[in-house]
């Protein structure tokens, strides 16, 4: 008995091995507390405040490298959350991240229902089908006349900004250089005569497809828009059946038809959808002209090609039907607050929503993205260098020029009766003005219903 | 002689809990109930809501909804595009149930064959068969879509060109669309009506088949007169089947064609599903549902009808 209470030379080994293995595990622990970069932002919790303020987005937006779809911008948005959780220590950001197909569906019904959330990241074609819900960011957004028109046409209501374009992207024609060069002056086609005309001299002298289109809607459309179409009135009715609109859309139809006729275009653009399809037939030397978005030339051709035979692929204006008419679809991603004003934590959740357009954060997202800032004073930003994107200066000039989707709600059915009038002609099972009529009476009938 | 237990009150008691005990286990109530109950809840329920629902403006995106009596099913009726999707619900759905069910024939009296042969493969030629019914539509649309693409890069298209067709626009012509998802529909719903076919085959007694050949019949009048009449009530049972299944067939289209070029493939079910997720207009959405429904309802009359085995049911 006395023996079993005396301690031993190893007993004594031991316990001061364990304090030191403790002490060292103490200092760690105490490490990792107060490694604030660790602890302060986790995927699914922003902050570390008591009240919890709920916000759906997409794992493209998290701040954490390894969970995100997007690991470029995860530095760019951690100094961004960061900076906002320090702003508002008593206030934590928890984050869903829902499942793509039925994020709008979802969102819809759980502001209908008031069981939403206080605020969540919004594809820029959304913003009109919650504008009800949505709160204005005005008291923390500077300089809102710094945005491109388009942003502020898309969601502005009444003098209220009611959701952050955080960046966006523009439609622009890719064209192989060497084949302009070859059977044109060495400028891209600026007219739609100009785009018809070359288009035949590349059919007669390559085994290659001229010049092709996805009949989706957005990548048409400005062509309607250089002509000083309008799709709606400034109440969001439908203007298409009134000249000049009408005949805008007809001559775009005319337009379309005639691509396909010459043999410029094949009639398979009516079901090409992906936007991978178009600069995959580019890469393979399988096509000469198309339709796209800014972000193609570092996704789809700088990133993949591995010589430097992206740089045959330039940028241009899209041609229009007179070479004094300029317009390019754009689009992107927003961000929108929700939560009631008075509510606790409104404040610090619209704050959180504003920082997404902070001039410098946006700078920063986008040249990491390779997206293009929608405000003018990003660009003039020290964090967006010369090397953000390729052709950005091409870019920048597009979208003085830039056209957003109406944000309205008729829009929706605008842009799939304009999909299919395509289609239609594009198949010849319509001639453009009866494409056109077909079109309006059915947005008309939608809208009155 | 009554016993002392049988005159007492509790003994009565228990003869007359027995007695109700024996009535209800005997009647068929209580046997039915569970069923009718979740048919009730799952069924009967649902397309009480959906009739409910189609006369009203329900829409997702607002908060207001009136009842707006028949007007869903009037603007449905006259909408700019209802005769085209008649015609192609139509054409889809006639041909789709005919392919279905001759296929499903000629498949499952192969099989019966086989098997009554000894022939050996009849059961990998089933699960080949029974493999595209299990994949579901939309992915049955996506292969499809790839296997026809307009290109060296689609399958079809690509060995079309080996012998110098081609390519053909199986996709973005009108009529080579339409016909497309047909055919990629027949692909997959054959094997419900092979399977259901070859079961009612099994049913049907060798010796009428014996006896007709005693009486000199040969293998047209036996398959007319002894294989058509005893599967009679298989086939009405496939028939209403693959209809409900060609009527409501809308995500094999969806992933296919997605209803185009144009509206050229756009049958009814995607029309539906395009007002009540794009544009969240459930009450034309439930209009259309019940439009449907009855669709459905005067087909299987019409087949009871033809077939004339009301007594056999």
């Amino acid at each position: 008995m006395k023996r079993t209470n005396r301690f031993t030379r190893r007993d004594i080994l031991a316990l001061g091995a364990g304090a030191v293995a403790g002490g060292l595990s103490g200092c760690a622990g105490g490490e990792t507390d107060s490694g604030s970069s660790e602890s302060l932002l986790t995927h699914d919790q922003w902050g570390q405040g008591e009240t919890g303020l709920s916000y759906r987005t997409s794992d493209f937006y998290t701040p954490i490298e390894a969970e995100s779809s997007q690991p470029a911008a995860a530095p760019a948005l951690r100094t961004q959350h960061e900076a906002w959780a320090e702003a508002h220590p008593e206030y934590r950001i928890d984050v869903e991240y829902p499942a793509f197909d039925q994020w709008k569906d979802d969102l819809v019904l759980d502001l209908a229902e008031g069981e939403g959330p206080d605020g969540s990241t919004l594809d820029s074609s959304w913003v009109a089908d919650f504008y009800e819900f949505l709160q204005p960011l005005n008291d923390h957004v500077d300089d809102v006349d710094d945005f491109f028109p388009f942003v502020k046409n898309a969601t502005m209501q009444d003098g209220d900004l009611l959701a952050g374009w955080k960046y966006t992207g523009c439609r622009c024609l890719y064209y192989r250089q060497d084949l302009i060069d070859r059977y044109g002056d060495g400028t891209p086609p600026r007219t739609w005569d100009d785009l018809v005309g070359l288009g035949e001299d590349i059919a007669d002298g390559e085994e290659i497809t001229p010049f092709m289109f996805r009949s989706e809607p957005f990548d048409n459309l400005p062509y309607f828009w250089g002509q000083g179409g309008e799709l709606v009135d400034d109440d969001g009715a439908p203007v298409l059946g009134e000249d000049p609109n009408r005949q805008a859309m007809v001559n775009v139809l005319s337009f379309i038809r005639e691509l396909v006729e010459t043999g410029v275009t094949p009639q398979r653009v009516a079901n090409v959808e992906d936007v991978e399809d178009l600069p995959r037939e580019g890469r393979n030397d399988q096509l000469a002209m198309f339709i796209g978005n800014n972000d193609l030339i570092e996704r789809e051709f700088k990133n993949v090609v591995e010589d430097d035979s992206w740089q045959r692929w330039q940028v241009a204006q899209i041609p229009m039907m007179e070479s004094d008419q300029f317009a390019t679809g754009v689009g992107g991603w927003t961000e929108g607050a929700f939560i009631e004003p008075g509510a606790d934590g409104a404040d610090a959740m619209r704050e959180f929503t504003s920082r997404f357009v902070d001039p410098d954060a946006m700078a920063r997202y986008c040249a990491a993205t390779n997206f293009l800032p929608t405000r003018e004073s990003a660009y003039d930003s020290e964090f967006y260098g010369d090397d953000a994107i390729e052709y950005q200066d091409t870019f920048r000039e597009l979208l003085q020029d830039g056209v957003a989707r109406p944000a309205v709600p008729i829009y929706s059915t605008i842009a799939s009766e304009y999909g299919d009038a395509i289609e239609r002609v594009v198949t010849g099972q319509a001639d453009p003005e009866a494409a056109v009529d077909r079109m309006t009476a059915a947005v008309t009938e939608e809208y009155d219903g | 002689m009554a016993t002392a237990g049988e005159d007492s009150p509790i003994g009565f008691g228990v003869e007359r809990v027995r007695d109700v005990a024996g009535r209800v286990i005997d009647s068929p109530v209580p046997w039915l109930l569970p069923t009718l109950a979740v048919l009730a809840l799952f069924q009967l329920y649902p397309l009480v809501e959906a009739v409910q629902l189609s006369l009203t403006n329900e829409v997702l995106t607002t908060a207001d909804t009136e009842f707006v009596g028949l007007q869903n099913y009037t603007d449905l009726f006259t909408s700019i595009g209802f005769r085209q999707m008649v015609v192609v619900t139509t054409v889809f759905a006639v041909s789709s149930i005919v392919l279905h069910t001759v296929a499903g024939l000629i498949l499952a009296l192969a099989i019966d064959y086989g098997v009554r042969r000894g022939l050996r493969a009849h059961l990998t030629t089933r699960v080949s068969v029974l493999l595209a019914w299990i994949v579901p539509g939309i992915i049955i649309g996506l292969i499809w879509k790839v296997m026809l693409i307009e290109s060296q890069l689609g399958a079809v298209n690509y060995l079309l060109g080996t012998v110098g067709i081609g390519p053909v626009p199986f996709r973005s012509d009108p009529t080579l669309a339409l016909v497309s998802t047909i055919v990629a529909g027949t692909w997959r719903g054959t094997a419900f009506a092979m399977i259901m076919i070859y079961g009612g085959l099994q049913r049907i007694p060798q010796r009428l088949y014996e006896a007709a050949r005693v009486d000199g019949a040969g293998r047209w009048a036996r398959f007319r007169h002894v294989t058509i009449p005893q599967l009679k009530p298989v086939l009405f049972v496939t028939l209403v089947l693959v209809s409900i299944y060609a009527l409501n067939t809308f995500d094999l289209i969806f992933a296919l064609t997605d209803g185009g070029p144009g509206q050229a493939t756009e049958v009814f079910a995607l029309f539906m599903y395009r007002k009540a997720f794009t544009d969240y207009a459930l009450g034309e959405a439930a209009a259309v549902a019940v439009v449907l429904l009855g669709v459905n309802l005067l087909l299987t009359g019409i087949y009871l009808h033809v077939f004339d085995i009301g007594d056999q049911l």
